[in-house]
């Protein structure tokens, strides 16, 4: 009886640590460090300000929320230009990063123009940035930046 | 009473002025054309990727004319909800368990759920009343495609006929009927539900959820798209919990947030008035890549007479890296000289879309060796057909550079033509494009046709034959069948459908069908789709080459399996299913559930599910069952399938016991009441419910 007390006992043991060794992994958070580095080199406007920022660290089982992630959004008082969006991707080096639309708020009836960019920038990391110009609007212009892995770009 | 009367007052008037002191309310925005609502994943941010990207494409596609409003779920507050999309990334909090065992209606999942439904039906409702002339679209991602699939049905009338699109993605509560069973009715590639897009695998028939069914109200089933991406555990098209890398992709560049919002654009452009549905761009955006992009593998003669071709293959390689990005590509190398000589072939890089290692290996490449004329090409295609990892969903090409023929059979493996024309069609195809000299251009005829590329001449500048075959690849077709794998018995018809296939700028114009995967088409159609009855036993590859008017091809294949297994007939469902409830108490009913054997009964069991979770299994000659303490706090489904002895399912019949109203029970604030309240459905929902445990707290 005690010989089965004993074998119930391991097997309720390697169970737990069976259980316990999963949810270790799945609960398991890397450092964000090096998307953070990646996303930092892309140097927003000195007018800008930030309104959002989301850093979702690499883990190993990720649901719907994309990690690792840096989700970063900001807004400025004019509009943002075709030349000043190239300007800083030059600078920051995203050579392979390429613009869509023009963000050319001026040209349009109601005021709003887009644009927007996206590319790989490491051989781990892609970008997708939105731009949206309204000159409706106190802060007139408005950047998004999404850093994620280059297959989800 | 006077009392009462002076503090209704008072609250009534608090509410007013609380109410008014909202501010703007994004519903309260100026009414335009089209109104676009959008319904995060799990414990997303808002306006992350999926929503961000999905009112982004529709943008580019109204363009500044056509005026739309974006909203998305869980900014602001309607109808006292506000759609927090609960996180199940965190497996301590209990979130992931308790939609799993709630099939998503229940626990913290199911409550964040609900309150997005309140909230788009509030919102859709304040926004409806407001704009009645806008058109609305409609668009969530996992959690949040459970929320705008569910809330679809509730819905008023007046709203509902102006939803022009909903676009659903890695929805948890997927539900293709068509994919259910052992040998789903799906894969002889007909009736596919009119909401399926791009879901490959026949078998996937429902989300980790469980399946909603019925997934849609019928006002809804032509005008829903539900995008599963191959292998994404969260919507079904894998069972493995590991596969979640592709649940995250799709918001990238050309994949189905993009798809959506051009169909999304098309119906818009019925739906709009005529000025204004002029000027959505309905164009296609996507590269001429297939849904995971391009693999293309560069495979060189590196025999003496190469040294001239090489160089100039190197220079063109450094110019070309952009277009492979543009294009989602991947790139590889093989060299081959022939047998005898310091190497036949070797596999010098492997795929990547990083191009430093393949620039390496090409500047590494010397020309040397090559006795006879013809050289050992056929075993480097089996090199490059087997020694490399060929990406599922992604279009693929092999470019030959030479300035010979070829050996055929091969002399170091034996390789023939037939053989390799073959195995690119298994690999799902490799479509072959020689760059070759004016003299030896006929020899390479046989082999590109049979693979579906083409030859294209090498007049002294290999630079230019390979931008030429770069733009070929680039301009082709992109060839799509509906369906990854066909099956059926013989004598079946199956139905075979490249409609989704599609060409930028140009049109296709003949589809040829080979059935059998010989090489020789069977059939040609100036339609995407065919039928075909296979008389015998098969088992190999189809494969469909379409040709469009840019002077281009392009193929697709698919694996077909003809009475390779035998299907077992399954059980018929029950007749007459029908549910009375016999006692309501305190939220909870009894109820009894009561059918009739159909003829010819061949249940071994019957399996009863409540909201899809499976209950338990019956002896096949019972006709009722009684069960209690059912929550009437929703809708309540009943379905009962029959299960053949080794467990294939059969049809199922379903019935549905509507939710009954009534005063919303006290919350349990108490953190005791609740961990006794989990533990309690943890228990029963694995033991049943045990008669010797009183829960009580």
């Amino acid at each position: 009886m005690k010989k089965i007390w004993k074998i119930i006992g391991v097997i309720v043991a390697i169970f737990a640590v069976l259980v316990g060794g999963l949810l270790a992994w799945l609960s398991w958070e890397g450092s964000p460090k090096e998307i953070v580095s990646v996303a930092d080199e892309f140097k927003p406007g000195l007018s800008w300000e930030l309104v959002r920022e989301e850093i979702i660290p690499p883990r190993n089982s990720c649901i719907d929320v994309h990690c690792p992630h840096v989700h970063r959004e900001w807004q400025s008082r004019e509009p943002i230009t075709l030349k000043e969006i190239r300007d800083i991707l030059e600078k920051t080096g995203w050579d392979d990063v390429i613009v869509i639309g023009s963000c050319n708020w001026d040209q349009q009836k109601d005021g709003r123009g887009h644009c927007s960019a996206e590319g790989d920038i490491t051989s781990k990391y892609g970008v997708q940035i939105y731009i949206e110009n309204d000159k409706s609007k106190e802060h007139s212009g408005h950047i998004t930046l999404f850093v994620d892995y280059k297959n989800r770009v | 009473m006077k009392r009462i009367i002076i503090i209704g007052f008072i609250s009534v008037v608090i509410c007013i002025f609380s109410y008014g002191s909202v501010g703007a309310l994004r519903v309260e925005d100026d009414c335009k054309d089209v109104e676009i609502v959008f319904a995060r994943g799990s414990g997303q941010s808002i306006n992350a990727t999926e929503a961000g990207r999905f009112e982004g494409q529709l943008r580019e596609r109204l363009g500044s004319e056509v005026t739309y409003h974006f909203y998305e779920l869980g900014v602001e507050e309607y109808n006292g909800a506000k759609y927090p999309a609960v996180n199940v990334g965190n497996w301590w909090n209990g979130n992931v368990i308790g939609a799993f065992l709630s099939s998503g209606q229940r626990f913290d999942y199911g409550n964040s759920v609900a309150a997005g439904k309140t909230e788009l039906r509030g919102y859709l409702e304040r926004r409806g009343h407001a704009c009645p002339n806008e058109r609305i679209i409609l668009g969530g991602y996992s959690q949040g495609a459970q929320v705008v699939g569910e809330v679809g049905r509730e819905l008023p009338d007046g709203i509902s006929s102006r939803v022009d699109f909903v676009a659903l993605f890695g929805d948890p509560k997927l539900y293709l009927p068509e994919g259910e069973g052992l040998f789903p009715p799906a894969c002889d590639g007909k009736n596919l539900s009119s909401w399926r897009r791009d879901i490959i695998n026949c078998r996937t028939d429902n989300g980790v959820l469980g399946a909603r069914k019925p997934y849609l109200s019928a006002a809804y089933e032509n005008k829903t798209g539900l995008w599963c991406n191959d292998k994404d555990f969260v919507c079904g098209t894998s069972k493995s919990p590991l596969d979640t890398e592709n649940h995250l992709t799709y918001g990238a560049s050309g994949a189905a947030v993009d798809k959506a919002a051009r169909e999304a654009a098309m119906r818009l452009k019925e739906s709009l008035a005529p000025e204004k549905a002029g000027l959505v761009d309905v164009r296609i955006f996507q590269p001429g890549s297939g849904t995971a992009g391009l693999d293309v593998v560069f495979v060189i003669d590196t025999t003496g007479s190469m040294g001239g071709p090489i160089d100039q293959a190197k220079e063109f390689a450094r110019t070309f890296a952009a277009t492979i990005k543009e294009m989602r590509g991947r790139v590889a190398l093989v060299a081959y000289k022939d047998a005898g000589d310091e190497y036949a072939a070797k596999l010098m890089s492997g795929f990547d879309d990083d191009l430093t290692d393949f620039q390496a290996k090409l500047d590494s490449l010397t020309a040397s060796g090559g006795g006879d004329n013809p050289e050992g090409l056929l075993h480097a295609l089996n090199v490059a057909f087997d020694g490399l990892d060929w990406k599922s969903g992604a279009t693929k090409a092999a470019i030959v550079l030479t300035d010979e023929g070829y050996h055929d059979p091969d002399k170091t493996d034996g390789a023939t033509e037939e053989l390799i024309a073959k195995r690119a069609l298994e690999i799902d195809p490799v479509n072959i494009y020689a760059i070759v000299p004016w003299y030896t251009e006929e020899a390479y005829v046989s082999l590109t046709e049979k693979t579906s590329g083409q030859v294209i001449r090498n007049d002294g500048d290999t630079a230019a034959a390979l931008t030429t075959a770069f733009t070929k690849i680039k301009s082709r077709p992109t060839a799509l069948l509906k369906l990854a794998e066909y099956s059926a018995d013989p004598g079946h018809e199956i139905r075979f459908d490249a409609s989704d296939s599609y060409v930028i700028d140009a049109d296709i114009t003949k589809y040829e069908w080979d059935f059998n995967g010989d090489g020789v088409f069977d059939r040609t159609t100036t339609e995407p789709v065919t039928d075909h009855t296979y008389a015998e036993k098969f088992d190999g590859h189809m494969q469909v080459r379409l040709t469009a008017n840019n002077g281009t091809v392009a193929s697709a294949s698919a694996v077909v399996k003809i009475g390779t297994k035998v299907v077992p007939v399954p059980p018929k469902p029950p007749k007459n299913l029908a549910v009375k409830v016999l006692e309501t108490k305190d939220g909870q009913s009894r109820v009894k559930l009561s059918w009739q054997l159909p003829n010819d009964n061949r249940a071994a069991l019957w399996r009863l599910r409540i909201n899809d979770m499976p209950m338990g299994v019956l002896t096949p000659e019972r006709t009722s069952v009684e069960i209690t303490d059912v929550l009437r706090d929703q809708d309540v489904t009943f379905s009962l399938e029959g299960l053949l002895e080794d467990y294939t399912p059969g049809q199922t019949a379903t019935v549905t016991l509507e939710k009954e109203i009534q005063a919303p029970p006290p919350e349990n604030s108490n953190w005791l009441a609740k961990l006794i309240t989990c533990v309690k459905n943890v228990v029963e929902a694995v033991l049943g419910k045990p008669p010797w445990i009183k829960w009580s707290y």
